[in-house]
């Protein structure tokens, strides 16, 4: 349950206070299926990302393709999911970066944003990401080492 | 079956892509989003800025939106008659409550308050942007300084005609003369030209300063940076020129 608020809420976290920073800001939304799918596995992580990528697409003032970011992370939630049973932190760490990277390169692959205006941010939010991905990495791989073995087994 | 449900979430992700870019655009979809989202952002402006313990200056900010864009109008009237069939506008105040990524806000005026797509937004300094979507109680904002954003521009002094486009990342914008030996000094104002109806943007709203020249030998236009009139990065209130309706 506390999973999935922190699906939807992660959107409106974003808008409402990272994107105004202006040394940017990492990105939320792929933060938290980076989360889920670190905790969870592939499958709930591929369901995270569809949710929350939908869920992001929607909220105001994005006004790209709706299912852009939907398809970007419910790819890097599979991915993670499935990396992560082995090295968690490497996962995350991975997962967290992928997540913006394909969101840019799905933007610009669809044409909602020129390629230039899609980078231009991007080393800042990578620098943020990368740091955060694996914190994530290893809070998750602190608390659940139990579950992990089991998953792997 | 386990691969079956991941195929089946991937797939509703390339639908939904498919759907929404090449066969009918999900606006619905996009409509419940910016109630649920657009309501939330709404409430918790509205909350921060209770804080400040404004709330009896939202009487006085509404009053001069109004104002201003009255001003406006009469302003447009004075140099050159409006078009038949174009009606007067007004202005509405409205807070940026979401900042997107890129060059996006989000206002917490909507449907509800007259707002559509495709009209000014700007502030006391200058010209802020126009509005993209508009749900029913936010609109999403493209910034001046979008990389897809192009405004035609008159020199304030000169009367030379231009066009301004955004810059990405830098928070400037790149000016265009039409004429490539136009008089242009750094400090120069540069102000909306107006287009047809007053949509997208009415005329004589300043834009910003030149504060580099480019020189580029043979080009077939005269370039310069300029330097935003709006601090576009910290926006409070703005106003947003709605059309007035036909009454």
């Amino acid at each position: 349950m506390g999973l999935v608020m922190l699906v939807l809420a992660a959107p409106l976290l974003q808008v409402l206070l990272v994107n105004r920073s202006p040394w940017g800001g990492p990105d939320l939304v792929a933060l938290a299926v980076v989360w889920l799918a670190v905790a969870r596995g592939p499958v709930w992580g591929c369901a995270a990302g569809l949710a929350a990528g939908l869920a992001a697409d929607v909220t105001p003032p994005a006004d790209g393709t709706v299912g852009r970011a939907a398809l970007a992370l419910s790819v890097t939630g599979l991915l993670v999911g499935w990396w992560s049973g082995s090295r968690p932190l490497v996962a995350a760490g991975a997962g967290a970066l992928l997540g913006p990277l394909l969101q840019s390169a799905a933007a610009v692959a669809l044409g909602d944003e020129p390629w230039r205006a899609a980078v231009a941010g991007l080393p800042l939010t990578l620098a943020w990401m990368v740091g955060l991905g694996v914190a994530v990495g290893a809070v998750l791989a602190r608390r659940h080492p139990a579950e992990r073995v089991m998953r792997r087994v | 079956m386990r691969r079956t449900f991941v195929l089946l979430l991937l797939g509703t992700a390339v639908l939904l892509v498919v759907t929404d870019r090449w066969l009918l655009p999900l606006t619905s979809l996009r409509a419940a989003g910016a109630a649920v989202y657009g309501a939330a952002e709404g409430a918790a402006g509205t909350v921060t800025r209770s804080f400040g313990g404004d709330g009896r200056l939202r009487e006085l900010e509404l009053e001069n939106a109004a104002l201003r864009a009255e001003l406006l109008s009469t302003g447009a009237r004075s140099v050159s008659a409006p078009p038949r069939g174009v009606s007067a506008s007004r202005g509405v105040a409205a807070y940026v409550v979401g900042f997107g990524r890129g060059q996006r806000v989000t206002v917490d005026a909507g449907s509800g308050s007259g707002v559509v797509r495709d009209v000014t937004v700007l502030n006391a300094d200058g010209l802020v942007g126009k509005v993209t979507w508009a749900g029913a109680g936010t609109a999403s904002v493209s910034l001046i300084t979008d990389a897809a954003s192009s405004v035609g521009v008159r020199m304030a002094g000169s009367g030379e005609l231009g066009v301004v486009t955004g810059l990405p990342g830098e928070g400037l914008l790149r000016l265009s003369l039409f004429d490539p030996d136009a008089p242009l000094r750094a400090g120069d104002q540069v102000e909306t030209l107006g287009s047809a109806g007053g949509r997208p943007y009415v005329a004589g709203v300043p834009v910003g300063a030149v504060t580099t020249i480019e020189r580029v030998p043979g080009a077939a236009t005269r370039t310069a940076l300029v330097r935003p009139a709006a601090r576009l990065s910290a926006l409070g209130l703005v106003t947003v020129i709605v059309p007035e309706p036909e009454r």
